[in-house]
C-alpha cells in the first residue's frame, strides 16, 4: 500500500513537472523567444527556407525597384514619362509619407512573392497549400524590415506542418535616411529654385551622391545614390522630380 | 679600367646635374659681360641691345638702385603703357634712365630686384651696369609666356591655363603674365575695367597671387572697382563693396553653370547670378538656384560680408556653397552634387507598368512554362499554379484570356 502510495506520488510530480515544463516552454513561445523554425518539422525546414530566401530576393528587389521610382511600386499619376514622380509641382509639396513608401514595398512584396515560390511546383514530394500574402514593412534609417504573413500548409504522407510567419527580415538598405535628405531638399524647395546649399549639406551629412537631371524646362531629376546600400553590386538609387 | 671611367663618366654626369645652375654662365648667356671690381665685387654689363632680361638678383644692394632708402622703404617704380616713368619712390645711387617697353612696374624688395620676363628695364640704353655683389645669387624665373596688353579687344587662345593681368589680375601658376590693358579678350573672355590700384597691394602672398582658373567657354567678366584674387583659392575673387558683373556671351545649359568659376565678393544687396538659363540666388540663409530661361545679363551684388556663391567646374563637380551671415566664408570643395547633361540610364530604360501588366507577363511566362514541359505531373502543377495566377489578376482589376495575353504582349512589344 505504502509503496503503491509512493509510486502515484511520484507519478504525481513526474505530471506537475512536465505540467511546469509544458507551461514555460508555452511561455516563451507566446513571447517569441523561441523562434519558430526551431520548432518547424524537418521536412516543413526545407520549405520554410525556401520561403526565406524567396522573401529575402523579392524584397531586395521591391525596394531597388520602389526606390529607383521615388518610393512607388503602383506609379501615381503626377509623374514623368518614365514612372518619376513628382515630390514638389508647382508650389506643392507631393512626396510621399514614409508609411505610403512602406506600404508600396509590402505590394510589390505581397504580388511578386507569390510569383517566386511558383507554387511550391518544384516541391513534388510534398503536398503544399497556401493562402493569402501579407506583409509588413518598417523602414529604419539604415535597415528595412519585412515581415511576412504567408500561411503554407505542408503535408507528407500523414504529417502536416503549418507554417505562417517569417518574421524580421533585414535589408541593408538606408532608404530611411535616404527619405530623410529628399524630403530636407524638399522642405527647402521653392518656387525661387532649387535649394544647391541644402543639396550640398544633406549629401555631405549622410554620405550620399545626388545627381540632378534637367529633364525639361520646367522639371528636375533628382537621384539621390547611396553607395553604403549594396546589394549583389548594386548602389540603391532614389529618383524624384522636382517641377518649379 | 673600363668601369672605373663609366663611373668617372656617371660622376661627371650625376655632378653636372646635381650641382647649382653656374650664374655667372646664366648672366653671360643673358648678354651681360662680366667686370671685376677692385672692391672685390663683380659687375655685369648689359651690352645687347633688345635682349629680354629674366633675372632676379639677389644681393644686399645694387650699383643703380637702392633697394630701400635710409628710412627702409623699399623702392617702387611705376612706367606707363609707353615705358616713361610715372611713379618713383625709392632711390637710386646714379641717375638712370628707365624704359619698360610696354609699361609695367619694377619692385624693388630689400636684397633682391626681380623683373618679370619680357619688361626689358634697360632697354633704353645700349648699356647699362648691375652691380652684383660677391656671392650674389642670381635665379631665373619660371619660364613664362607674356601675353601683351592691347588696347583694343584682341583674343589669345588659351585653355586650362592660369592668367595674369599685372596690375589687375594676377596668377603664379605657371609663370604666365598679362600685363594690364584696358580690356582684353582672353579666349573670348573679357577682362576689362578701370584698376586703379594696384593689384600688387592687394596681393598678400609674396609669391604672387593666383588668378583664373581659365577653361574654353566664352564668358564676360568686368568690374567697376577691382578684382583681387587670393593666394589660397584659386577659383577666388573678391569685388569689394562693389558690384561684381559676370554675363555669358552665348546662351549657356545648366551643364555650363560648372564651368562658371567661383564668384565671392562683398557689399550690399542680394547676391544674384545669372548665366542665362540659370539664377543663383543668396537670400541671406540659404542659395537657391532657379531656371529662368533665356539670355539675362547678370547683375550680382552681395548682402553679407563674405558671402559666397561657388561652383566650379572639376569634372562634374559642383562646390558647396557656404554663404551664412555673420560667419567667414569656408570653401568646402564637394563632389557629392553633379549636374548631369544625360538622363540617367536607369531612368530611361524604365517602363512603367500596371500590376495587372506584371501580372499578364507573369502568366503568359506560366503558359509557356506548361507548353515546354514533357512531365504531365509537372503540367499539372503548373496548371494549378496558373488557375491561382489567373485569380490574383480578377483580384487586381484585371482579366485574361490566352488570346488576349497575346494580344496585349504584341501591344507591348509595338
Amino acid at each position: 500500500m505504502n509503496s503503491k502510495n509512493k509510486k502515484s506520488q511520484v507519478t504525481i510530480f513526474i505530471i506537475i513537472a512536465l505540467a511546469i515544463i509544458a507551461v514555460v516552454l508555452l511561455f516563451f513561445v507566446a513571447r517569441g523567444d523561441v523562434k519558430q523554425d526551431e520548432l518547424i518539422s524537418p521536412e516543413a525546414e526545407e520549405v520554410h527556407s525556401f520561403v526565406m530566401g524567396c522573401i529575402e530576393k523579392v524584397g531586395a528587389e521591391a525596394i531597388y525597384s520602389v526606390g529607383a521610382g521615388g518610393g512607388y511600386y503602383f506609379i501615381p499619376e503626377l509623374s514623368t514619362e518614365e514612372g518619376i514622380p513628382y515630390y514638389y509641382y508647382d508650389g506643392e509639396n507631393k512626396m510621399p509619407t514614409k508609411a505610403e513608401i512602406e506600404e508600396q514595398i509590402s505590394q510589390y512584396i505581397d504580388a511578386d512573392l507569390f510569383f517566386c515560390t511558383e507554387g511550391f511546383i518544384d516541391f513534388t514530394d510534398y503536398e503544399i497549400t497556401y493562402d493569402e500574402i501579407k506583409t509588413q514593412t518598417t523602414i529604419n534609417e539604415e535597415e528595412i524590415i519585412i515581415d511576412v504573413n504567408y500561411p503554407i500548409k505542408i503535408k507528407k504522407e500523414n504529417s502536416t506542418t503549418i507554417i505562417e510567419d517569417f518574421n524580421n527580415i533585414e535589408i541593408p538598405v538606408r532608404l530611411g535616411i535616404v527619405y530623410d535628405s529628399a524630403s530636407e531638399i524638399i522642405q527647402q524647395q521653392t518656387n525661387d529654385g532649387i535649394c544647391l546649399s541644402c543639396t550640398s549639406d544633406e549629401a555631405t551629412a549622410n554620405d550620399l551622391y545626388i545627381n540632378i537631371f534637367d529633364y525639361d524646362n520646367n522639371t528636375l531629376i533628382f537621384t539621390i545614390t547611396d553607395e553604403n546600400s549594396m546589394i549583389n553590386n548594386q548602389t540603391f538609387e532614389f529618383n524624384f522630380a522636382v517641377r518649379v | 679600367m673600363k668601369r672605373g671611367f663609366v663611373f668617372v663618366v656617371l660622376l661627371v654626369l650625376v655632378l653636372g646635374i646635381v650641382a647649382p645652375v653656374n650664374l655667372e654662365e646664366e648672366l653671360l648667356n643673358q648678354g651681360f659681360m662680366k667686370q671685376e671690381n677692385t672692391d672685390g665685387t663683380s659687375s655685369y654689363i648689359y651690352n645687347s641691345e633688345g635682349t629680354e632680361g629674366i633675372s632676379k638678383i639677389v644681393g644686399e644692394n645694387t650699383f643703380n638702385l637702392m633697394s630701400e632708402d635710409e628710412a627702409g622703404h623699399p623702392t617702387f617704380i611705376k612706367l606707363d603703357d609707353k615705358g616713361n616713368l610715372i611713379a618713383f619712390d625709392g632711390k637710386l645711387n646714379e641717375p638712370m634712365d628707365f624704359k619698360i617697353p610696354e609699361g609695367g612696374e619694377v619692385h624693388l624688395e630689400k636684397g633682391s630686384v626681380s623683373y618679370n620676363q619680357g619688361e626689358n628695364i634697360l632697354s633704353g640704353k645700349s648699356q647699362a651696369i648691375l652691380k652684383v655683389p660677391k656671392g650674389s645669387k642670381v635665379t631665373k624665373n619660371p619660364s613664362s609666356t607674356i601675353i601683351e596688353a592691347r588696347d583694343t579687344d584682341g583674343t589669345v587662345t588659351l585653355s586650362n591655363e592660369n592668367i595674369l593681368q599685372k596690375g589687375s589680375i594676377y596668377y603664379d601658376e605657371g609663370g604666365k603674365e598679362f600685363i594690364r590693358g584696358k580690356s582684353t579678350k582672353i579666349n573670348n573672355i573679357e577682362i576689362a575695367g578701370k584698376t586703379e590700384e594696384s593689384l600688387t597691394e592687394n596681393c598678400q602672398n609674396p609669391e604672387g597671387c593666383t588668378g583664373i582658373y581659365v577653361e574654353e567657354r566664352e564668358l564676360k567678366i568686368s568690374t567697376s572697382k577691382k578684382i583681387e584674387f587670393h593666394p589660397d583659392n584659386k577659383y577666388h575673387s573678391v569685388a569689394e563693396n562693389g558690384k561684381v558683373s559676370i554675363e555669358t556671351t552665348n546662351k549657356v545649359t545648366l551643364d555650363n553653370l560648372k564651368e562658371i568659376p567661383t564668384i565671392t565678393a562683398t557689399g550690399n544687396g542680394v547676391t544674384t547670378y545669372t548665366n542665362g538659363d540659370v539664377e543663383i540666388i543668396y537670400d541671406g540663409t540659404k542659395t537657391n538656384i532657379k531656371r529662368v530661361g533665356g539670355v539675362k545679363s547678370t547683375d550680382s551684388n552681395f548682402n553679407t560680408e563674405n558671402s559666397q556663391v561657388q561652383i566650379r567646374k572639376g569634372g562634374s563637380e559642383v562646390v558647396a556653397l557656404n554663404m551664412e551671415e555673420g560667419k567667414n566664408p569656408t570653401i568646402t570643395r564637394n563632389d557629392r552634387v553633379s549636374y548631369i547633361d544625360k538622363i540617367p540610364e536607369t531612368i530611361a530604360k524604365r517602363v512603367p507598368k500596371s500590376i495587372q501588366q506584371v501580372y499578364l507577363e507573369r502568366i503568359e511566362e506560366t503558359n509557356r512554362k506548361i507548353e515546354n514541359t514533357k512531365s504531365e505531373f509537372m503540367k499539372a502543377r503548373l496548371k494549378k499554379y496558373l488557375v491561382n495566377q489567373e485569380e490574383r489578376l480578377v483580384a487586381v482589376g484585371g482579366s485574361y484570356s490566352k488570346k488576349k495575353v497575346n494580344y496585349l504582349f504584341a501591344l507591348f512589344q509595338n
